[in-house]
């Protein structure tokens, strides 16, 4: 409790110009001085006459959550930051919201946060019920606790994020180029996510500054295998799950996305759809009340830039490069290859694999749904997937070694 | 203070306010969604954006914020082109077909499309497929055609409080329900339904149409007032009961009707049949809320306030002094006429004294009532019966007929003049006047013949007069009899038989009544020429032995043509079209039953003021009998949530057992209890809280307006 502590100690207008002289920012999507963001708040306050509450949270679009790490490691400084903040700014409650399913963390904090007076809130932000209210990152709250305790240092906390997995939370001091943070080589990247905007592999190459908006502050490597068009998809139905709904660009517009995006995928992509997203991606970013929608559409953005060719591949094509898009695959089984085991007609979820023991199988290309658990499922390796031709296969069951490819 | 511009007009504002209530109010129309001018904006829907001078990127007006120097354009090629976005994102999930939605006509997304004119072609569309809710008293939620401006939601927590209505997701889908899709009783719903009030399109809707009906929308959302004959402001005295103000309460009562305890006994309340608590659960007790609002006020809100003009220097006879011809009475008074009633009998009051028997209407109670109507000044002559009406019209300058249906009605049938057969009314009528069964001429068993309250008032009379066997038969089946239930039930509890779906085929006898010969009714109804067309049950004959029969199937006015008046049926009154109270000679009027037939002191008083309106036109009044008694209600529209609410049940009266009652003309029901009466107010859905809500005005309202003033 040393930096509350010195903050009154000090004075409400010495807390202003400490943290105006150490130039602290809001982290986060919304980057700006802090106490320039502070005045605005005051100021809608004073417009929607509310009594004014401090709210600590993640920014709603961040469904990584790897500054959560920062509550987890020092919940006492985040509480501490916020009771800073509600004292600079005169406010009449605190509170700290928990992305939902976080129970756990929630309890741990239960009892830290009734002795700090700060409520405990769950899912993402209301922005609507939030309105006069000042909203901080966490990650502003521990640094300006860390300031009145005297032991801040400037910087950002940031992770990166391989293989679906986020690694451990880092403190990082500017300026740091991408590459050395994320430690891969270009060969091995496709695309590079600096919070919610989307790069290519020259992503690698950028040099991340004080100013840069890193967003949640993770670096989430595509590798050079994936489908732009699939992590795409992925990514869409994320923020639409984790979207409340409310504003028309941010659910409508997101699911014209989702849905043009995933139609992509299947194969069922039409050229009218690129001006769509454009469109619609564009809109978004000025058209939603939180982060959200503001910043749902930077992955669709970002393809549109750096992989207009994978939309031409899907939509004109008919093909995924990657070999990702199940729609534009074939399953079929090596008649010279088969040993009429029947492994793979037992785990086929669609039963479309037609074939006895001691004959080659068959797969039903009508009723498959491309789940690949054929191909994991033989021991022969006789079980292909291929964008390319498919050769002549045996149209009625026939002995093991007894087809003939003329 | 602050000065804006917008669109080139320059509007001084006040600080705060938002930019789109700035130019709505100046006339200047900016398309609006989500935006009600009586709920938190939600600036969501992004039809009200506008450019800002200065400013990148366009904003929703809703949210903007008035500042001194803001220079606004309300329309662009850049701002048309993000709205008909915005309006074809919403439209990709709403059914493509208006003609088929019941909002057809008066839907504000429909407006909205013609002024912007976009469609869904661009978007990829999709079905919701919600099932739509119907299984609500009273409101129908189709999510399927929702666009989520969230009004309701806005409406529901924000200006009721009620909290039922949140933002829910199912998969990918927003929609608006109730926490886990509880049904609205059971969420503890007030059935308010400002939800549908704000709706912009067909998503929640009313069940009873408002949309398809011509009636006017107030009549509709508040039906118990537009039921009521008299239209007494139900919801607001109920309100004023609820908060233990019963002067007040008694005060809007007395706005409209000159009897209201008498009313709190014996009123037929059609206003109940209406109640639309009664699809929630039971309908409202009205007008026990009204007795025990009338029983206990003390009069400090009307008592010496009411209107009362200067002499006018006419003179009015009122002939008849019930409740149509008291009501005219005491209206005519106040708007400044000499007026005397001539009465028959002994007292005013008419059927309320003379038919409605004591244990139901005691006759103190009228009397207290005509004393305030005497006390403004009307001069009352009892024993006064009016032989030519037509000659008062040479002393009075108006002349108001207002005597009832008095004679009783005799079937054509074999025995009907017996000794021993007597008529409903006059039956009635003696007994009120006190005589005993002897004298009256009435034996120990008794046949009442008819299914009516008035039935039901002869054979309990009889009952309390000291008959020992007393049945009562009547043609309708059980269902379709015309008494109160409560009125049955009482009956039967005190031991008088009633034997539904009868022919009465003789009465038998030869010096006089010795009992009625009956028939079964297989089925009974009325054909296209309303004649009853009624079958019976072959064999069904049987015999009740009694010595006295009284007609209980209806009554006319004591009236012929010897009166030298125009009838029609032989004793009506004829008037104008039936709705009014002028007749075709010239200063002669009519009002209550002697034009209607028998209806209820409802009517008659609601009848009543209409005459005393048409009289005072006719001698130069401008016919606004309209009175401010109680003093002015501000409900509260944050009404909150009450668990259980809708469970509520209704609250009984307390009835004086039966073993206490049956020998003695004493009151039998004493109405709600203290205890209870709040509570039974508080169960009122308050419908009228509906109307305060601002409705819509739509884009066409504004063009009109701009028209004007270019």
């Amino acid at each position: 409790m040393m930096g509350l502590e010195a903050a009154k100690e000090m004075g409400r207008e010495a807390v202003w110009a400490k943290v105006r002289e150490a130039g602290l920012k809001e982290f986060g999507v919304y980057q700006q001085s802090l106490t320039e963001k502070w005045e605005q708040d005051l100021a809608e306050r004073d417009r929607w006459q509310v009594p004014l509450k401090v709210i600590a949270a993640l920014n709603n679009n961040d469904t990584n959550r790897a500054l959560l790490g920062l509550l987890k490691a020092s919940a006492s400084q985040v509480l501490e930051g916020i009771q800073i903040a509600a004292y600079a700014l005169e406010a009449e409650s605190m509170a700290l919201y928990l992305p939902e399913g976080e129970s756990e963390l929630k309890d741990s904090l239960a009892a830290a946060a009734q002795s700090a007076g700060v409520e405990l809130c769950e899912g993402i932000v209301d922005v609507r019920q939030a309105r006069g209210s000042s909203v901080n990152h966490i990650e502003t709250m521990a640094a300006l606790s860390e300031l009145f305790c005297g032991t801040y240092t400037p910087g950002s906390w940031m992770a990166v994020c391989k293989e679906g997995k986020t690694g451990e939370l880092q403190k990082v001091t500017f300026p740091v180029k991408v590459g050395d943070l994320a430690g891969v080589s270009a060969e091995e990247v496709k695309g590079v996510l600096i919070g919610s905007k989307l790069y290519d592999a020259s992503g690698l190459e950028l040099e991340l500054t004080q100013d840069t908006n890193i967003g949640n502050g993770v670096i989430t490597i595509l590798p050079a295998g994936c489908c732009m068009m699939d992590e795409e998809a992925k990514q869409l139905l994320i923020q639409r799950q984790n979207g409340c709904g409310r504003c028309t660009f941010c659910r409508e517009g997101m699911g014209q996305l989702h849905t043009m995006v995933r139609e992509i995928t299947e194969g069922k992509g039409k050229n009218e759809f690129l001006p769509m997203l454009e469109e619609i991606g564009n809109a978004m970013s000025f058209s939603c009340q939180c982060s959200v929608g503001q910043t749902g559409a930077d992955f669709t953005q970002g393809t549109l830039k750096y992989f207009a060719d994978e939309y031409t591949d899907h939509i004109k094509k008919k093909k995924c490069a990657a070999n990702v898009c199940s729609s534009f695959m074939s399953i079929y089984i090596d008649p010279s290859q088969c040993q009429g085991c029947e492994e793979c007609a037992d785990v086929c979820p669609a039963d479309c694999i037609e074939g006895k023991s001691g004959f080659i199988h068959m797969i039903d290309e009508f009723d498959c749904t491309k789940c690949g658990k054929c191909i994991e499922a033989c021991e022969y390796d006789a079980v292909i997937q291929t964008t390319g031709r498919v050769p002549k296969l045996p149209t009625r069951l026939t002995k093991v070694g007894k087809f003939k490819k003329r | 203070m602050a000065v804006i511009t917008i669109d080139g007009t320059r509007l001084e504002v006040p600080d705060h306010k938002n930019v789109l209530d700035c130019a709505l109010e100046a006339g200047i129309y900016i398309p609006h969604l989500c935006h009600h001018p009586d709920l938190p904006e939600n600036g969501s829907c992004r039809m009200c954006i506008v450019e800002v001078e200065g400013e990148e990127q366009p904003v929703a007006s809703c949210m903007l914020e008035a500042k001194d120097g803001l220079n606004i354009r309300t329309n662009s090629e850049r701002i048309a082109k993000l709205r008909s976005l915005a309006l074809e994102l919403l439209l990709s999930g709403h059914p493509e077909d208006c003609s088929t939605c019941p909002k057809y006509g008066s839907c504000e997304l429909q407006t909205l499309i013609q002024y912007i004119g976009a469609n869904n072609a661009r978007m990829r569309c999709r079905t919701k497929g919600f099932k739509a809710e119907e299984s609500n008293p009273l409101i129908i939620h189709d999510m399927n055609r929702c666009v989520l401006c969230g009004r309701c939601v806005r409406a529901c927590n924000d200006l009721r409080g009620v909290k039922v209505l949140q933002y829910q997701k199912k998969d990918l889908e927003t929609y608006v329900g109730t926490l886990h899709n509880k049904l609205l009783k059971d969420a503890d719903c007030r059935f308010c339904q400002a939800c549908t009030e704000v709706c912009p399109t067909g998503t929640i809707r009313d069940k009873r149409q408002l949309i398809e009906t011509t009636a006017k929308k107030e009549d509709v959302v508040v039906p118990c007032r537009s039921a009521c004959p008299a239209h007494t402001d139900v919801p607001r005295y109920i309100r004023f009961v609820k908060e233990g103000k019963f002067d007040e309460a008694a005060a809007v009562i007395r706005e409209k009707v000159p009897f209201p305890k008498a009313l709190g006994y014996v009123c037929n309340h059609v206003c109940e049949l209406e109640c639309k608590r009664l699809e929630v659960n039971e309908a409202m007790s009205i007008r026990n809320i009204k007795r025990y609002a009338a029983e206990h006020d003390t009069g400090s809100c009307w008592k010496g306030k009411g209107k009362q003009l200067s002499d006018s220097g006419k003179r009015v006879c009122i002939v008849g002094g019930g409740p149509a011809g008291m009501t005219a009475a005491y209206y005519l008074r106040k708007q400044g006429h000499a007026v005397t009633v001539k009465e028959a009998l002994p007292t005013v009051g008419g059927m309320m004294g003379y038919g409605i028997p004591a244990y139901r209407l005691p006759r103190e109670i009228i009397a207290e009532e005509a004393a305030v109507i005497t006390d403004a000044g009307v001069q009352v002559e009892v024993n006064t019966r009016v032989k030519q009406p037509l000659e008062l019209l040479q002393q009075y300058d108006a002349v108001l007929m207002a005597i009832g249906a008095h004679v009783g009605a005799r079937l054509p049938m074999e025995g009907n003049d017996l000794p021993g057969t007597l008529l409903n009314i006059d039956f009635l009528r003696e007994a009120s006047l006190g005589k005993n069964a002897e004298e009256i001429g009435m034996g120990k068993r008794v046949i009442v013949l008819g299914g009516g309250n008035v039935a039901f008032d002869c054979a309990r009379t009889a009952k309390r007069l000291g008959a020992e066997e007393i049945h009562l038969a009547c043609l309708e089946a059980r269902e379709a009899m015309t008494a109160d239930d409560e009125e049955i039930e009482q009956a039967t509890e005190e031991g008088i038989f009633v034997h539904p779906a009868q022919t009465f085929e003789r009465i038998t006898g030869t010096d006089r009544v010795e009992g009625v010969d009956f028939m079964n009714v297989k089925s009974f109804h009325f054909d296209e020429n309303r004649r009853a067309v009624i079958e019976k049950e072959e064999g069904s004959e049987h015999h009740i032995a009694a010595d006295t029969v009284i007609f209980a199937v209806g009554q006319r006015p004591d009236l012929t043509e010897a009166s030298g008046l125009t009838l029609f049926r032989g004793s009506y009154l004829v008037v104008e079209d039936k709705t009014t109270s002028t007749t075709d000679h010239k200063g002669m009027f009519a009002a209550g039953d002697v034009v209607h037939g028998t209806k209820s002191v409802i009517q008659a008083i609601a009848d009543g003021r209409n005459a005393a309106i048409e009289i005072d036109r006719f001698l130069g009044g401008d016919g606004d009998i309209t009175e401010t008694l109680a003093p002015a209600q501000n409900p509260d529209p944050y009404i909150g949530s009450i668990e259980g609410f809708g469970y509520q049940e209704r609250k009984g009266t307390e009835v004086t057992p039966k073993e206490q009652r049956q020998d003695n003309f004493d009151l039998v029901d004493h109405g709600i209890c203290s205890g209870d009466i709040c509570a039974e107010a508080g169960r009122c859905l308050q419908c009228d809280l509906r109307l305060q809500i601002t409705p819509p005005r739509l884009w066409g309202d504004y063009s009109e307006k701009k028209e004007v003033q270019s």
